[in-house]
C-alpha cells in the first residue's frame, strides 16, 4: 500500500475505532461489550460522598446476647471464613442483603446456608445496610447510620 | 448556512491529513523509528513468555464461566487445558518469529493472530480484559509497515513513519477516549449536584472507594485520603493529558512529555488506588518516551508553549519575561 492508500486506511481506522467504542457505550445494557473496541470509559463517575454498604454483624452467642455487635471476623472461634477471602465474603452478604431487600426467600435460603457453613456454633447474626464517607470509612471505619434487614439465627 | 455532514467529514479529513502529511513527513529520524520496531515484538515476546509460565497456574484455575470469544471458536471442540495450551505456545512461537523477522509482513500478522487468540482467551470470562487492548491494535497497525528494501524509497520512507505514527495515535486515542468520558460525566454530575471530575476530593473519593471495596491499602493512600486537595492538581493534569492525548499526536515536541505523564498516571493509579493497568506502560515507553518524531534537543518554552489549552497562557508568560528582561 502506498503512502496515499495507507493514510486513508489509518484514518479510517481511528475514526471507526471511536466511533464504535462510543457507540457501545451509549447503546449497552448490561455490561459494555463491542469486542474488541471500547469506549475507554474507566472510572469516569466520580464516587459518590455517601454511599452504601452491607454487612453482618454477630449479635447472640449460644443464647448470650452480645453487649455491642461485632463484626462476624472478629470472632474467628465462632465464625472462620476458610477459603472465603475478605472481598469474597463481603459480595456474598452484598447479595444476601439484596436478596432480603427483594423478599426473595428461595434465594435468601441458598445465600443464608452458604454463609452458616462457616458457623462453628450456635449464634444470631444481623444484615444491616448502612450509609458512609467513602473518606471517613477508609480511615478508621466509621459509618453514618445503619438500618437492620434482617436478623438470622444459626444452629437451631 | 447549511453545511452537510459529508462535507464536514470530507473537511475534516482534509485537515487530519495535511497534519498528518506535516508529522510523517517532518522532522522523523527514520533509522530510529525503524529500529524501535522489533523491541514491540521483543517486549511482545517475553510477555508471551511470562503468561506460558503460568499455563498450569491457568489451567487448575478450571474452565467455570469460559464462554469462548469468536476468535476461539475452536475452543469448543477440545478440552480446555487443549485450547489454553494451544493459545499460549501459539502466541510464544509466533512473538518469537516476529522478533527475529520483524520487517516480514508475514511474520507481523502471525504475531497479531496469535495475540489475539490470547487477547480472546483473556476475555472469554465474562467481561473483556482491556489490560491488553492496545497491544492487539498496535500489532494489528503494525501489520501496514511497508517492506523494507536495502535502499527504500521515499514513498516507502513516508508510509514507514506514517504506520509508526498510527500506532502512537492510537495508543493516544484511548486516552483521549477515557479524558472525554470523564468530562462528559463531569457535566452530568455537576448538573445533579454531586461529585464530580474538577471537584477537589474527586481523585480521594475514587481512591477511598476503590480500597473499601477491596479492603487493601496502597502507600500513598493514606496521604490523598487524609489530605483530599494534595490529588486535586494531579487530577486536573490527568484530565489535560487524557482529553488532549491525540492532540499531542500531531505536536512531536509533545510525545515525550506526554509519554512521560501518562506513565506517571498509571504508577499513581496504582500508588494512590491500586488500579493495576501496567500493560500499556510498555508501548508508553516505546512509542512515546522513544518517540523518533520527538526533536533530538528540546527547549522547554517550547514544549510548554505547544501545550494544549495552556500554551498560549505559557506564551504570554513568556513574552512578558522576555520585556521584563529587556526593560532591567
Amino acid at each position: 500500500m502506498n503512502y496515499g492508500r495507507t493514510k486513508k486506511a489509518l484514518v479510517i481506522l481511528l475514526a471507526s475505532y471511536a466511533f464504535i467504542g462510543f457507540g457501545a457505550h451509549a447503546t449497552s445494557t448490561g455490561a459494555e461489550d463491542a469486542y474488541p473496541f471500547f469506549s475507554w470509559f474507566l472510572y469516569v463517575t466520580v464516587p459518590s460522598r455517601v454511599q452504601t454498604g452491607f454487612d453482618s454483624m454477630l449479635v447472640s452467642v449460644n443464647g448470650k446476647r452480645l453487649e455491642t455487635p461485632l463484626p462476624l471476623l472478629d470472632r474467628p472461634d465462632i465464625f472462620s471464613k476458610g477459603e472465603l477471602t475478605e472481598q469474597r465474603l463481603s459480595a456474598l452478604i452484598e447479595e444476601l442483603a439484596y436478596a432480603i431487600r427483594a423478599r426473595q426467600s428461595g434465594h435468601t435460603s441458598a445465600l443464608r446456608e452458604k454463609l452458616e457453613t462457616h458457623f462453628n456454633t450456635q449464634a444470631s447474626y444481623i444484615v444491616r445496610e448502612y450509609t458512609y464517607d467513602p473518606l471517613e470509612y477508609f480511615k478508621n471505619k466509621r459509618i453514618a447510620s445503619s438500618t437492620v434487614l434482617m436478623e438470622f439465627q444459626v444452629g437451631k | 448556512m447549511h453545511i452537510s455532514p459529508i462535507a464536514i467529514i470530507k473537511r475534516g479529513y482534509a485537515r487530519a491529513g495535511s497534519a498528518l502529511d506535516h508529522v510523517a513527513v517532518g522532522g522523523i529520524d527514520f533509522e530510529k523509528a525503524k529500529a524501535l520496531i522489533p523491541f514491540f515484538y521483543y517486549f511482545l515476546f517475553f510477555i508471551a513468555f511470562t503468561r506460558l509460565e503460568g499455563l498450569d497456574y491457568t489451567i487448575a484455575e478450571g474452565a467455570a464461566g469460559f464462554a469462548p470469544r469468536l476468535p476461539l471458536f475452536w475452543a469448543q471442540y477440545v478440552e480446555y487445558g487443549v485450547a489454553v495450551t494451544v493459545v499460549l505456545l501459539g502466541w510464544v512461537c509466533t512473538a518469537l518469529f516476529a522478533s527475529v523477522f520483524p520487517y516480514i509482513r508475514a511474520a507481523r500478522i502471525l504475531a497479531f493472530i496469535g495475540l489475539f487468540e490470547y487477547h480472546a482467551l483473556v476475555s472469554s470470562f465474562g467481561s473483556p480484559n482491556h489490560q491488553w487492548d492496545h497491544w492487539l491494535w498496535i500489532s494489528f497497525i503494525l501489520i501496514f509497515l511497508p517492506t523494507l528494501t536495502r535502499e527504500p524509497s521515499l514513498d516507502t520512507r513516508r508510509t514507514f513513519s506514517l504506520v509508526f505514527w498510527g500506532a502512537q495515535a492510537f495508543l493516544l486515542l484511548t486516552y483521549t477516549m477515557a479524558g472525554v468520558g470523564k468530562l462528559i460525566y463531569a457535566v452530568i454530575q455537576f448538573s445533579q449536584g454531586q461529585a464530580h471530575a474538577f471537584s477537589p476530593d474527586a481523585g480521594a473519593l475514587y481512591a477511598a472507594t476503590q480500597l473499601n471495596l477491596m479492603h487493601e491499602t496502597v502507600p500513598l493512600a493514606n496521604i490523598i485520603i487524609s489530605y483530599p486537595w494534595v490529588a486535586w492538581i494531579p487530577f486536573l493534569l490527568l484530565l489535560e493529558l487524557q482529553t488532549f492525548a491525540l492532540i499531542a499526536a500531531f505536536r512531536p515536541q509533545l510525545h515525550r512529555l506526554w509519554g512521560f505523564g501518562l506513565i506517571l498516571f498509571h504508577l499513581g493509579t496504582f500508588l494512590t488506588m491500586r488500579a493495576v493497568f501496567t500493560a500499556p506502560s510498555g508501548l508508553l515507553l516505546l512509542f512515546l518516551l522513544a518517540s523518533p518524531f520527538a526533536p533530538e534537543k528540546q527547549r522547554w518554552s517550547d514544549v510548554l508553549s505547544s501545550i494544549p489549552l495552556f500554551g498560549h497562557l505559557f506564551r504570554y508568560i513568556a513574552k512578558k519575561i522576555l520585556l521584563l528582561r529587556k526593560v532591567s
